[in-house]
């Protein structure tokens, strides 16, 4: 018997997702990654399918589900449009959750409403490893709070009319809400490579004025806050990342059994099987590790560390399986005719997102030495 | 290895130009998908379109290692630059030069060497890929003509080529031994283009479909005799390995060169991203890969020019040169972090690029069966 068992109500989500990404999303993910975004009325959808609000207590609106459905819903989005995945898990893991950890009754009364009845939210990724130059700082002048500054990479920032930041303050880091406005406004000097639909740009800030109501977390305790957002939001990238992996598993396999070369299918090679064990070997290994630490976080468990271990493990397979799959596609696989060169575009994006492997890494080491 | 004086000479020729000229365009070929047509007229101008053909022929009278070298100075600062130099110089001038006969040396290799003209290769097809034996374009000789029918798919510059080498078959039940390669002109009555592929990478690179219904060719323009195709074409993508071998090698090395020069970055507490153990570890893994990679490359091309047999090292130079040029690639973007996967820099353009070099020319499972075959024997 497995150890992961997914509820009546986990299956019904998982049968519907896929239902609609089926009808909707599969016939238009080419126009997708042409016009580098997913049409309005698709999220729309998604919005009322309650994915947004996933993760929003029932008494704001939500759906007041768990992390594991969450990771059950990503997965099967994740197989047909990594992109929107990726929006749905910054909405719950960065926004609703700094929120609903964070926020004032106000505040969560507020925002927490906002994304129920519809609104998506953006979130601006802080890492003390990356380069600087990249980052919000707060400043005061005359009894008022002003942010300035910019980073070319901001999630759901497309979409999002409302964004969590962390920004540098004193010796610290704070965490604020702020509105879309002519002050704070999307920049769009960058294309990433992959999750081109996800609308993932810069932002900038001109001194945008910053609300004393809207600070979510004062700058003594941001970082550790910054940490605790990103090691939840890395179940979730591991659920996408799973997905992306079995993407490109199935394509390899179908694939493989209709190419002939050499007059056969060439699945009949020991090259290309070894190939789709290490996929299917892959994605086995990920799925453990990702259910391992939803579970662990819908427990009240400490997850901090199998977090780490499951994106480490799940985006380094996707990034692998996708890369083994164009291989298996050959020729084919370079192009946009088939999905796998799409799949390695935003499983490298999604791993970079989640954390560097060094990174990553180096918090495992510094967790079990101390 | 040590290279001579004229090698580093004309290395660092190279290297000015592809940094002063091609070096600023690149990412604007690949966001755009823009062919490097500039970049064909100042690769003519510098001698640079057919490296080792004998000067009476049009090329530069140097060897494969300067074309190697030239090739991974190029593909250090873009691929598809990179690429269109490899083809046209390995698989469109090559086979004329190898196999031609005078009169076709005089009415084509000379155009093609001197950059006059861009030439192609056109093998694959969208059933014979890996199995290039496999081929359905059909050659019917017809008094003084060949008719060709059939079609070829992947074909790098094919739709902008002024001439293609193409095979064909004239018996396909002989298998490999029914293949002859044909001379044909962009502009002849019943050769068409398919659609032009959309690609992870090199962007600024064509790679096209050709369609042949009753295209009429005259008898010259066969190249060797009737039933060589397929000595041509392995004799071909023997030498085409060295210079994707090469390519592979420079897009690696231009990766490493992002990574290090990024890493003097100071992160967000001051400190330049390179005081960092794992980065100092990462740049010294893919320096030492690179490093081997160019070993491989230049030995293979040295065989070669020494009369040597050089088929396994060129397999293993291909081989090598792409599986590290990923692995350095995607190094680069993990130095780089979030900045990496967007192109800002040029990184992520760099593993797009990479990847083909796994699979155009013979994949990698392809080398590893060229490799073994000349180790344990057929």
């Amino acid at each position: 018997m497995s150890i992961i068992k997914m509820n009546s109500e986990q299956k019904l989500i998982r049968g519907e997702i896929r239902k609609f990404a089926t009808a909707e999303l599969d016939p238009i993910a080419a126009d997708i990654e042409k016009d580098c975004r997913i049409p309005p009325e698709i999220v729309k959808k998604i919005s009322q399918m309650g994915l947004f609000g996933f993760t929003v207590p029932e008494q704001y609106g939500g759906s007041g589900l768990n992390v594991t459905t969450l990771c059950v819903a990503l997965e099967e989005l994740s197989k047909s449009c990594a992109s929107l995945a990726l929006m749905v898990a910054v909405n719950n893991c960065f926004v609703v959750r700094s929120i609903s950890e964070f926020g004032s009754p106000q505040i969560k009364d507020k925002y927490l409403k906002r994304i129920s009845n519809g609104s998506i939210g953006g979130y601006v990724p802080h890492t003390e490893t990356e380069i600087a130059g990249q980052e919000f700082k707060i400043e005061s002048d005359g009894g008022e709070t002003f942010l300035s500054g910019r980073s070319d990479i901001a999630l759901n920032s497309a979409a999002a009319d409302f964004f969590v930041i962390p920004a540098l303050h004193g010796q610290g880091v704070a965490l604020y809400i702020v509105d879309k406005s002519e002050s704070f406004m999307n920049s769009y000097s960058i294309r990433t490579m992959g999750m081109c639909g996800a609308g993932v740009t810069g932002v900038e800030s001109k001194r945008a004025k910053l609300k004393e109501e809207d600070r979510l977390v004062e700058e003594a305790k941001g970082r550790e806050a910054v940490q605790f957002l990103d090691d939840h939001a890395r179940i979730s990238f591991s659920s996408i990342a799973l997905g992306l992996n079995e993407a490109a598993l199935d394509a390899s396999i179908k694939y493989s059994k209709e190419r002939k070369q050499f007059g056969r299918a060439i699945c009949e090679f020991p090259m290309v099987r070894d190939m789709l064990s290490e996929i299917k070997v892959s994605v086995e290994r990920s799925r453990l590790l990702v259910y391992e630490a939803a579970s662990r976080t819908d427990e009240n468990e400490d997850y901090s560390q199998i977090a780490r271990m499951a994106c480490l493990t799940s985006c380094e397979g996707a990034v692998f399986s996708a890369l083994k799959a164009i291989q298996i596609h050959g020729g084919y696989g370079y192009t946009r005719d088939y999905p796998v060169e799409r799949h390695f575009r935003d499983a490298k994006t999604l791993q970079v997102l989640g954390g560097r492997p060094v990174d990553l890494k180096s918090k495992i080491a510094e967790e079990i030495l101390s | 290895m040590i290279l001579s004086d004229a090698h580093r000479q004309f290395q660092a020729k190279v290297r000015g130009f592809a940094e002063k000229e091609v070096a600023p365009c690149a990412r604007d070929l690949d966001r755009d998908g823009e062919f490097p047509w500039k970049f064909v007229k100042r690769l003519a101008e510098l001698q640079l379109t057919a490296i080792y053909v004998p000067k009476e022929y049009g090329g530069a009278g140097l060897d494969t290692l300067h074309y190697a070298i030239a090739v991974e100075e190029i593909g250090r600062v873009c691929g598809s630059t990179g690429i269109f130099l490899a083809a046209h110089s390995s698989l469109g001038v090559f086979p004329i030069y190898y196999a031609g006969n005078e009169e076709q040396k005089q009415k084509w290799l000379i155009p093609l060497a001197k950059g006059e003209k861009i030439g192609s290769f056109g093998l694959t097809e969208p059933e014979a890929g890996s199995d290039a034996a496999a081929t359905k374009t059909t050659a019917k000789r017809d008094g003084d003509k060949y008719i060709l029918n059939g079609e070829k798919r992947f074909i790098t510059s094919g739709s902008v080529a002024d001439v293609i080498i193409v095979t064909a078959t004239q018996d396909p039940s002989k298998g490999y031994q029914g293949i002859s390669a044909f001379i044909v002109e962009k502009g002849t009555p019943g050769f068409t283009y398919g659609k032009d592929e959309e690609k992870l990478g090199l962007h600024g690179s064509i790679t096209s479909e050709l369609i042949f219904e009753d295209c009429v060719i005259p008898a010259n323009n066969l190249l060797g005799e009737e039933g060589d195709g397929f000595k041509i074409f392995m004799e071909t993508l023997d030498g085409g390995r060295i210079s994707i071998g090469a390519l592979a090698l420079g897009i690696g090395q231009g990766a490493l060169d992002a990574a290090v020069n990024f890493s003097k970055s100071n992160n967000k507490s001051g400190k330049p991203l390179s005081r960092s153990q794992a980065v100092q570890s990462m740049i010294a893994e893919m320096a030492t890969d690179i490093e081997a990679a160019r070993l491989l490359v230049y030995q293979a091309a040295a065989l070669k020019d020494a009369g040597m047999p050089y088929v396994k090292e060129a397999a293993m130079a291909k081989y090598y040169a792409s599986t590290v040029g990923m692995k350095a690639a995607d190094m680069a973007i993990d130095i780089h972090g979030l900045l990496g996967i967007t192109d800002a820099y040029p990184v992520e353009r760099f593993i797009r690029d990479e990847k083909l070099m796994e699979i155009g020319e013979g994949t990698s499972e392809i080398q590893k069966i060229v490799i073994a075959r000349q180790i344990l024997g057929k």
